[in-house]
């Protein structure tokens, strides 16, 4: 086989675009580790982390919750987004992140307002962790009864005396 | 290159260098516009936001709330933010936002981990809006009584029967 000038040429070009491409999608993965750090994600979808005051090792963030909060909406619990994004695609994931109204607390307002870059590396850095722990248990409905703990997720007043 | 020729083009790079410190200005309270938005500051800091489901105007943001949290700390309340930065120099907060570990449930943890442009960007855009509204009103200690409404920001458990 002969290679002439040309050829060759080419075998840069292709390994410059690779590890472009590469290096491009480790920066997302990184980005959407600052972004999951910076926006309150951890705060309800990670056990222990607000008591552990942020120091959670990664490999245990956003697994879920079984401590449940209470309000006129019945009862919701911060879902496992290891296992939920095993379930979507990249786009499926874009298109619910601009879409989905959840129950309260959760502020999906927060969610909608990021940019499309920020939410596909939100997608990227969870997926890059993999799967981990079990389903949070599942919301019940106003009146409802749970054998797991929860917040009061109301404003009261403290008693007169 | 006569006198003339050297004074306007002096004159015509003053005004790129002017227009791009003012881009850049402008791009720092975008950004820190942004990062408030999906950093979930609003969900306390300002008034109804999450009842309201984020469509509270930006005016009305960050200006505190009387509605407070408690829990072993005592009775906290979300400080009005509008006002906290007019105390501040930008040096100031970018210390405070790397070092202050105030009482729960605010998340400082969140803050400290945010990049020294991301800090600097909070600081322009809360800045830009200028004051408003009134102070929060005063942490009240373990055991004493809080005037204001407030969240038991503890997990209970229903009553076996």
């Amino acid at each position: 086989m002969k290679l002439d000038i040309k050829s060759l040429l080419v075998i840069p070009f292709v390994l410059i675009m690779y590890s472009n491409i590469a290096s491009a999608s480790e920066d997302l993965v990184e980005r959407g580790r600052y972004l999951i750090h910076i926006t309150r994600c951890n705060e309800c979808h990670t056990p222990g982390y607000v008591q552990q005051l942020g120091n959670i090792p990664e490999e245990k963030w956003l697994t879920g919750n079984s401590v449940g909060f209470k309000g006129p909406w019945g009862i919701t619990f911060p879902e496992n987004l290891r296992l939920m994004m095993q379930e979507f695609t990249e786009d499926g994931w874009v298109h619910m992140a601009k879409t989905f109204e959840a129950q309260p607390p959760m502020p999906w307002f927060s969610v909608h307002a990021m940019s499309e870059q920020d939410q596909r590396a939100i997608y990227q850095f969870i997926r890059s962790l993999g799967p981990a722990g079990e389903h949070a248990p599942e919301s019940i409905p106003p009146g409802g009864k749970t054998e797991h703990e929860f917040i009061v997720f109301e404003p009261v007043s403290a008693e007169r005396e | 290159m006569n006198m003339h020729l050297k004074a306007l083009l002096v004159f015509a790079i003053i005004l790129v260098a002017q227009s791009h410190s003012a881009t850049a200005a402008d791009d720092l309270i975008e950004r820190g516009k942004y990062v408030i938005h999906i950093a979930g500051c609003n969900d306390c800091h300002t008034p109804g936001y999450a009842q309201q489901g984020g469509s509270t105007p930006v005016e009305k943001w960050l200006t505190g709330d009387s509605v407070g949290f408690q829990g072993p700390w005592g009775t906290t309340f979300p400080s009005n933010l509008r006002l906290l930065m007019q105390t501040l120099t930008e040096e100031e907060w970018l210390h405070k936002a790397k070092t202050f570990e105030p009482r729960p449930p605010m998340p400082w943890f969140n803050v400290h981990a945010m990049s020294d442009q991301d800090q600097r960007a909070i600081y322009r855009f809360v800045k830009s809006l200028g004051p408003a509204g009134e102070p929060a009103p005063d942490y009240v200690p373990p055991g004493k009584m809080a005037k204001n409404k407030f969240i038991v920001f503890l997990p209970v458990s229903m009553e076996k029967k």
